[in-house]
């Protein structure tokens, strides 16, 4: 049986205050949570998360933001409550597909918000960059651990020295259907060594083995392989959103090049946030690096719903 | 729109001896066809086109000195001459359709970088067009260095530099004065000796010589290497291996060479009976530290009794007399300059302007540096081929200008992922730390512990030429562009909105 989120404690997944079920393009039901007040005029934010995770992921962050955020979750194809697709369906078409779909489940007629992504949550929002219901939607984005191509060679969780063999054996690895048993003391010490960077504390690696082991073997090789023949860069490129980034310094999985190399490409680049020591789970190893980022993002690129509305007349009596 | 007046191309390649006979190559299968090649002169083949002296020929085993995509089963000697060289170049142009690319007497005059439209502005002496992307495969040895000797224009003899050889010039019976020792020189030396009156050669600094091991390629290994392709892939795996394995001691262990020097002395030792002329012959500095030259008549010619061998270097020149710095006077009818190329002062950067307004030169004017050898700071989508540091001191320069063309492949790739009207401009953190990368290796080489002063070291002692690697290596370094060195510059949003203002008001 699959294992259960941590049921206490920061790492909890809080309750939602709505759960809806959004339909991709091709059919696809997609769970999604809304957390935070229902007061109309709070800013929103979107969380998408990444490879063999689920909404349980966001935990610290949605436990903060919500006090004062409209917080929408949804879990990708074949993660936590959403079903597998069909074998077809595993593309990043359809994460683009996806989020667009829950954009327009979750958020008001007109609504904006700010946009943040995790790994393959952040490739999402590059694979959507060009899409009109993401560009009316998207105030800002956050991409978190993340990078648009060349995963496989760059990736340091097998450490050979020549980047055609860690592109061999990361590919082996991405698209593996091998089960990852129960969660054990060992399966801990190997995710955290893969994952987590040294400071990642024993709770926090226990939320995120909870939260991986859970994710089902045949959508997580599916995924996987996508993932190890991904190239976004042309979609990092066409983000015309203001974009910040956030990456751990001792990330093996998505290494902080990869970063580097999204900063470069970004056009409308804010500026990068290397956290010193922390792997590729960021968002749980420094929560509050990534909470802080959110809000500075709100703060500035989500102008309050008032004005929004105003903003919106002006803008129709111009074209007018 | 008016807004074009002149022709736009994707990629201008400047110069058609191997690098940019090769990038056309590289950007046809990539299927790239809106580019041209700018050739100053009337044919191709650059260094090999200009070099026509007599005894000309390439001191890389041919089967290594050529194309990896255009393989020559049918090479006549281990070192190819230059006519064969020469043809072979122009059988590459042929083969891989490449001649409606190619403007010849096309010099570059200028190239400016527009900011605003992202492209480059080409002067040629055919006319001005603008390109998104230049490549510049103008070649190191490419423009003859003659030094400042006073009182040269009052010789009243010929004169001319080997890389411009006067064929209509008989030196038969003639008082030749040559002027160097380096390996044109020493190639010229024992194939004008026995039809010159005298020979009199200027030597600054003596040259290590080792044995040459050409010999003609015979007709049966010519077939098999036709039949059996592998086994002409074998021979130059084989001739690759051997140089890959000597690096480490002109990189890392410059004592190990002196083994070497053994037998380079031995090879003198065989040839020149007289001990003042073998003294006079023998550099005093580590072998390698300059280029290892390779000639079994060299040294031979030397010992004929019309060559004079005046161990120091042409200080001036009174009338016909040509004196030297040590006070020897000779008379001479002609004076032949083997004297090299401008290496660390490319010509072609004083041509070029780029993003800062200021021109490649004075950027580079405390050192040559690029990253990866292909990209300088501020000047966008501009890519050397034998750009800084990408130079051999003992394999194949093919095998260095392939893995660049592969870096330029992965540009355009790049550039078209990224889409739209866009430029990459390496980063000066990125171009520093490359540079960083390689001076600290070059610290242990020959080429700077050797104790020698070399055509690798600029102006500044700065050795800005040389790869202190394997080829193996450079290569894994070149095979794609790392988006995190490059800043991406775009069309800047204030002028696509000035355009739609405009715009606007015409319709009003």
């Amino acid at each position: 049986m699959a294992p259960a989120p941590m049921t206490h404690g920061r790492y909890a997944p809080p309750v939602p205050r709505r759960e809806l079920t959004a339909t991709s393009a091709d059919g696809s039901r997609l769970h999604v949570e809304i957390h935070g007040p229902e007061a109309p005029g709070t800013p929103a934010v979107v969380l998408s998360h990444g490879w063999t995770c689920s909404t349980a992921f966001w935990a610290p962050v949605v436990r903060d933001l919500a006090a004062d955020h409209k917080v929408v979750l949804y879990d990708q194809r074949g993660h936590g409550r959403t079903p597998s697709a069909g074998p077809r369906g595993y593309s990043t078409t359809a994460l683009a597909d996806d989020l667009t779909a829950v954009l327009g489940a979750a958020l008001e007629p007109g609504e904006r918000a700010v946009l943040a992504g995790h790994s393959m949550g952040g490739m999402t929002m590059m694979a959507s960059a060009e899409r009109p219901e993401f560009r009316e939607r998207a105030a800002a984005v956050l991409l978190c651990s993340t990078g648009s191509a060349n995963l496989t060679a760059e990736a340091l969780v097998i450490p050979l020295r020549s980047p055609g063999g860690r592109r061999v054996a990361h590919q082996v690895v991405l698209g593996s259907r091998a089960p990852l048993g129960p969660v054990s003391a060992v399966a801990k010490r190997i995710l955290k060594y893969a994952t987590m960077g040294p400071a990642a504390t024993p709770e926090q690696v226990e939320a995120c083995a909870r939260i991986v082991h859970a994710c089902q073997v045949r959508p997580r090789a599916k995924w996987g392989k996508v993932l190890a023949g991904l190239d976004l860069t042309g979609g990092a490129a066409r983000l015309e959103v203001p974009t910040a980034v956030v990456a751990g310094t001792a990330d093996r999985l998505t290494p902080i090049v990869l970063s580097r190399r999204l900063a470069s490409v970004l056009p409308q680049f804010l500026g990068m946030t290397e956290l010193p020591g922390a792997g590729h789970m960021t968002p749980i190893e420094e929560p509050d690096a990534v909470i802080a980022r959110i809000r500075e993002l709100v703060r500035d690129h989500l102008p309050a719903r008032d004005d929004r509305a105003e903003a919106a007349t002006d803008a129709k009596e111009k074209t007018v | 729109m008016a807004e074009r007046e002149h022709e736009h191309v994707r990629v201008a390649v400047i110069g058609s001896g191997f690098g940019g006979l090769g990038a056309a190559v590289r950007l046809r299968r990539q299927g790239i066809t809106d580019f041209v090649v700018l050739e100053r002169a009337g044919s191709v083949g650059g260094t090999w086109r200009d070099n026509s002296y007599p005894g000309c020929a390439c001191d890389v085993p041919s089967h290594l000195y050529s194309f990896s995509f255009a393989p020559n089963p049918e090479w006549p000697r281990n070192f190819s001459g230059q006519p064969h060289i020469r043809a072979y170049l122009e059988r590459v142009t042929d083969t891989f359709g490449l001649r409606p690319h190619i403007r010849f007497d096309s010099e570059v005059r200028s190239l400016r970088w527009n900011g605003e439209e992202l492209h480059w502005e080409v002067e040629t002496a055919r006319g001005a067009l603008t390109a998104d992307v230049v490549v510049s495969a103008t070649g190191p040895l490419s423009d003859p260095k003659v030094p400042d000797v006073p009182g040269l224009d009052s010789f009243p003899g010929k004169v001319f530099h080997s890389a411009r050889w006067d064929h209509d010039y008989d030196l038969r019976g003639k008082r030749i004065a040559m002027i160097g020792t380096g390996a044109s020189a020493i190639q010229i030396v024992p194939a004008v000796q026995p039809t010159v009156d005298r020979l009199t050669l200027f030597q600054r600094t003596p040259a290590w010589v080792l044995p040459r091991a050409d010999r003609r390629i015979s007709g049966l290994e010519r077939w098999l290497h036709t039949r059996v392709p592998a086994t002409r892939v074998a021979r130059r795996g084989l001739l690759w291996g051997i140089r890959e394995m000597q690096v480490s001691a002109f990189t890392k262990r410059p004592n190990e060479l002196g083994l070497i020097e053994g037998l380079a002395k031995g090879h003198m030792k065989r040839a020149v009976k007289d001990p003042a002329l073998r003294a006079k012959l023998t550099p005093d500095y580590r072998i390698g530290c300059k280029r290892i030259l390779l000639s079994n008549s060299y040294y031979p010619a030397l010992t004929q009794p019309n060559v004079d061998v005046v161990a120091s270097g042409l200080k001036e020149v009174r009338g016909n007399v040509l004196v030297a710095a040590d006070g020897t006077e000779t008379e001479a009818d002609a004076i032949v300059f083997g004297t090299g190329f401008h290496v660390t002062d490319m010509p072609i950067a004083h041509r070029v302007t780029g993003a800062n307004g200021t021109t490649l030169a004075e950027e580079w004017k405390d050192g040559m540096e690029s990253l990866r050898g292909a990209s300088a700071a501020g000047f966008p989508n501009f890519l050397t081929i034998i750009g800084p540091n990408t130079g051999l001191g003992n394999s194949s320069m093919i095998l260095m200008i392939e893995s660049q063309l592969n870096y330029l492949v992965d540009y355009m790739r790049q550039l078209d992922v990224l889409g739209g009207k866009i430029a990459l401009n390496a980063r000066p953190s990125a171009v520093h730390a490359w540079t960083r990368g390689i001076q600290r290796r070059m610290e242990r080489t020959v080429w700077t512990t050797g104790g020698c002063d070399s055509w690798y070291l600029d102006a500044n002692g700065r050795n800005t030429t040389a790869w202190p690697g394997t080829t193996a290596e450079f290569r894994k370094l070149t095979r794609e562009v790392d988006l995190a060195e490059y800043e991406v510059l775009r069309v800047p949003a204030s002028r696509t909105g000035a355009r739609a203002g405009q715009a606007a008001k015409a319709v009003a």
